[in-house]
């Protein structure tokens, strides 16, 4: 299939809860009270509780992610997640409310170490603001073993 | 717009001289969370919102060559990225980026550690550090990653009794319905 270069992947808005805030933390085993207490976030200089560094991956509850496969004409089941990367501009905090605009920065074939061909695409999502404002980019690199 | 900020974040505590004896380590101690349970990855998925039967169906994943479910990357990177921000805070993460080597499966231990790359002096006096971290189950990488942080301040307002638990290298706070999947 064609490139896919520039295409625009998806779009979704959420809101930055105090609740899911915790529940991620805990999920994920980080224990800074900034994630759960006003108080401790406060005498840090915020509003209210902090997100954890990762806390971005609740937009899976907004996304669909197969759908998201199979626009990219990828083979769910050959597909890995090779990395991400978050680039911060400001910690998310309680209260904020983002939209995630998701697109295709790369889209590329090449030939693996142990043979056969791999598509790689790369996905970088802008998070902005209720101002508009970016504050978290976040780069995906999605891997396709045995591209045709 | 231009990432990563050439400035602390609001609410960061400025740069300013202090005592060297009060300044801390430049790298989190090490900490391992485990062995992960059924019930851990299922609290991950209901987190973050990634229900593939591949990390919760012992048939599903089976069937797609694993002895047993495996956990999300992201669970990885988000075990990563909490033990870092705990020693950091949150406000002081400039970039993370994390690589995915090897799955992590029901009842593995994840150990986490890092090495400090560079310290350096940024734009406003405070110091930027580079670390490189790992995820480990027994002597099996699972995830590499590189990270960018502002120094924590020495005042970092984190409570005492928070600060006085990290040393300890397990993560002793579990649910105690939680017990061990049946797998």
């Amino acid at each position: 299939m064609g490139s896919t270069l520039g295409m625009l992947v998806d779009r979704v808005s959420f809101d930055v809860e105090r609740g899911k805030i915790a529940e991620f933390a805990r999920a994920t085993f980080a224990r800074d009270p900034a994630h759960t207490d006003r108080d401790a976030a406060a005498l840090r200089g915020f509003e209210d509780v902090l997100a954890t560094g990762t806390h971005v991956v609740v937009a899976g509850h907004q996304r669909d992610q197969q759908a998201v496969v199979r626009s990219l004409g990828l083979d769910l089941p050959r597909v890995v997640v090779g990395s991400t990367r978050w680039e911060y501009e400001r910690p998310l905090v309680a209260g904020d409310r983002l939209t995630a605009v998701r697109s295709v920065v790369a889209d590329e074939t090449k030939e693996g170490k142990r043979g056969g061909r791999l598509r790689i695409v790369t996905l970088e999502t802008d998070y902005l603001d209720r101002d508009g404002r970016c504050v978290l980019r976040q780069r995906e690199v999605l891997i396709e073993r045995g591209a045709a | 717009m231009s990432l990563p900020a050439d400035s602390p974040p609001a609410g960061a505590v400025p740069g300013h001289a202090v005592p060297s004896h009060m300044v801390p380590a430049q790298r989190p101690e090490p900490r391992t969370v485990g062995p992960l349970t059924q019930t851990d990855i299922v609290r991950f998925a209901g987190a973050g919102g990634d229900f593939n039967p591949l990390h919760h169906d012992p048939e599903f994943a089976a069937a797609a060559g694993f002895g047993r479910p495996i956990a999300m990357g992201q669970l990885s990177a988000g075990l990563l990225s909490g033990w870092l921000t705990d020693w950091c805070g949150v406000e002081n993460l400039r970039v993370l980026e994390v690589r995915f080597a090897s799955p992590v499966a029901v009842g593995d231990s994840i150990t986490l550690s890092c090495e400090t790359l560079t310290v350096s002096e940024g734009p406003t006096g405070r110091d930027v550090i580079e670390l490189e971290l790992v995820a480990r189950s027994g002597a099996t990488t699972v995830v590499t990653a590189r990270a960018t942080v502002w120094a924590p301040a020495a005042t970092h307002a984190m409570p005492v009794a928070a600060r006085a638990d990290r040393s300890g290298a397990t993560i002793p706070e579990r649910d105690p319905r939680d017990k061990p999947a049946d797998i």
